[in-house]
């Protein structure tokens, strides 16, 4: 079967991070994330704390738009960090805790090409697998997948195609400037957020595809840009790590089509857009 | 032992009640029935797979105890019966399983889903009232 | 679009640290407007077994809360054997699942429902009333298992409930809208 997926020699893709959340592991401490580490070390020599990200669940039929998050947090036990794992260059990144385990490429110098989704995605799969393998031996636990995420994230930055924040119609096609009357000049700046319902073949809501732009200044010359992300976040169709895998993969594709809907054809010759045909 | 291995004993009869012991937990208002009755989580196997207890009020009886006996060390607790005929007709079997401590306990086995466990919920009656629930 | 009470941003990703969100305009705080204090992000705390429960939500929590958290820090706290046939302890995923759950799917004039331990350490919702009969088993987040029956025109399903709650939400709205004075 023939599958075409849009294709871009240049995309402006910065980062793209592969995500699972399971099932929080309570026997997964400190020492155990430390046990992690060694067998991570020698391509992740570096390490972070960061606060624990909250569990999130795409839910469907509910009538509240935001649920609420409970947390239960217990005075004797503090709670486990987000632990990071950094490669020396900064552009690889395990992220663990109790409920999590992500794997983040990065960008960082003008001439990094994005090493395709696929090389990602068995990297991730290859940690999960080692992952898998420590919880057994220090008996913590079994992974028990309950959402998967993918998450592209593309720095669009002023030049060509579009000068200042007011041009967001210039990149995305899904905003428009159309005044019915000559009262208001341009805007100073735009965002926007939509969201869209994954579904399987069968119809039934499987999870959502996240799409935000968001106006800011590159670090370090304050030059104008565009975050565009893209997240797919959507429930695994079993709590192994085949069907997370298959999981991500239907997330990248929701990703990638999308990316080409919003974006405007003027930025796609700009990105050198081909399309690829898979079989 | 595995539940298939037991085997459903012909020699309780299908009017035999078999009582169940019910937590306070377990004591749930139905106000479409107008009283309080027994949670259908109260009819499960125990978490360690092996079958449901029950005790045969037949042979409680004849040794010379009452159903209050049934309760003694568990404060707050009610009694619940069934009969043989409602756990039979909803795919149960039931054995004798006399115990050092217990000779009139048995078991009822065999698979609970949740229209089991409602069935047998709502068929049962009680034998010592849920103290301080009155309908 | 930038906002002066804009929270600390988690740092998520490598690239978070690249860029700053402009800051050049005062936005007025939601919380200074009639609608946005309404709809602004709260955080309840309720005292929970050996710590605390932290609720956060957008706008007040329901008057109805309290006696759940109540009712689940019960539940929290019940030891293992609490049945006499060998239970187990409920455990906190179930709690916590309860206490989301019900806070997405009750409505102010919903009944309150009976909050049921069962063996197996999970919260189970009972509701019979109204001629509703509704069970709704909270094993987890998304591992929810839910049986109901209308003895006024027969309706009765009994399903695995993932990620879509439309058909218990439905279920909840019948039974809410429902006359209390008829079963």
């Amino acid at each position: 079967m023939t599958r075409t997926l849009p294709d871009f020699e240049s995309p402006p893709l910065t980062e793209v991070a592969l995500s699972v959340q399971f099932e929080p592991l309570e026997k997964l401490r400190t020492a155990q994330v430390g046990a992690l580490w060694t067998v991570f070390r020698a391509q992740f020599p570096r390490t972070e704390d960061h606060n624990p990200l909250a569990p999130v669940f795409e839910r469907f039929g509910m009538p509240t738009t935001s649920a609420a998050e409970v947390r239960l947090e217990m005075l004797e036990t503090p709670p486990l960090p987000r632990v990071w794992f950094l490669n020396p260059e900064g552009t690889e990144l395990i992220q663990v805790q109790q409920d999590r385990f992500i794997h983040n490429w990065r960008k960082v110098g003008q001439g990094d090409t994005y090493p395709r989704y696929e090389h990602v995605r068995d990297k991730f799969e290859s940690e999960m697998t080692t992952f898998q393998d420590v919880l057994a031996r220090e008996q913590i636990g079994r992974v028990v997948a309950n959402q998967c995420e993918v998450t592209y994230v593309n720095h669009i930055v002023a030049g060509d195609g579009w000068q200042t924040h007011s041009q967001l119609a210039n990149v995305v096609t899904v905003f428009r400037t159309a005044y019915i009357d000559d009262k208001l000049q341009e805007p100073e700046d735009a965002g926007l957020s939509v969201r869209y319902v994954l579904k399987d073949v069968k119809g039934a809501s499987l999870g959502r595809l996240h799409i935000s732009a968001q106006p800011a200044f590159r670090r370090p010359d304050s030059r104008p840009m565009l975050v565009l992300t893209l997240v797919a976040r959507l429930r695994p169709p079993g709590d192994e790590l085949e069907h997370v895998i298959r999981a991500l993969d239907l997330g990248r594709d929701a990703i990638v089509r999308a990316f080409a809907s919003v974006t405007t054809p003027e930025m796609h010759k700009l990105w050198r857009r081909k399309d690829v045909e898979r079989s | 032992m595995s539940q298939a291995l037991y085997k459903d004993d012909a020699s309780i009869a299908n009017e035999a009640s078999l009582w169940r012991r019910i937590p306070p937990r377990h004591f749930v208002r139905d106000d479409n029935l107008g009283r309080f009755r027994p949670s259908s989580a109260a009819f499960d196997d125990p978490p360690n797979g092996s079958p449901m207890s029950v005790v045969l009020a037949d042979l409680v009886i004849a040794s010379g105890r009452v159903a209050t006996d049934m309760l003694l060390g568990h404060e707050g607790f009610a009694l619940a019966s069934i009969t043989a005929a409602i756990a039979r007709s909803n795919q149960q079997g039931v054995a004798r399983d006399p115990l050092p401590n217990e000779p009139a306990h048995a078991i009822e086995f065999g698979r609970k889903t949740k229209s089991v466990k409602k069935a047998l919920a709502n068929g049962s009656e009680w034998v010592v009232e849920p103290p301080g629930h009155s309908a | 679009m930038s906002s002066v009470l804009e929270p600390l941003r988690k740092c998520e990703g490598l690239s978070d640290r690249d860029w700053a969100a402009g800051q050049t305009t005062m936005v007025v705080p939601s919380r200074a407007t009639l609608v946005g204090r309404a709809q602004s992000r709260s955080r309840s705390v309720f005292p929970f077994l050996n710590g605390r429960l932290t609720v956060e939500s957008e706008g007040p929590l329901p008057v109805w809360f309290r006696r759940a958290v109540a009712a689940l820090d019960e539940l929290a706290q019940l030891p293992t054997d609490w049945d006499s046939y060998g239970a187990g302890a409920i455990g906190h995923q179930s709690i916590l699942a309860t206490a989301e759950l019900l806070l997405g799917i009750m409505r102010d004039d919903t009944p309150f429902p009976s909050v049921v331990p069962t063996n197996r350490g999970t919260v189970l919702l009972e509701w019979h009333t109204r001629g509703v009969d509704l069970e709704v088993e909270v094993r987890g987040r998304d591992r929810i298992h839910a049986s109901f029956e209308d003895s006024r025109d027969g309706t009765q399903w009994e399903a695995e409930i993932g990620p879509d709650l439309t058909q218990l939400v439905q279920s909840i709205e019948r039974l809410s809208e429902r006359d209390s004075a008829s079963s």
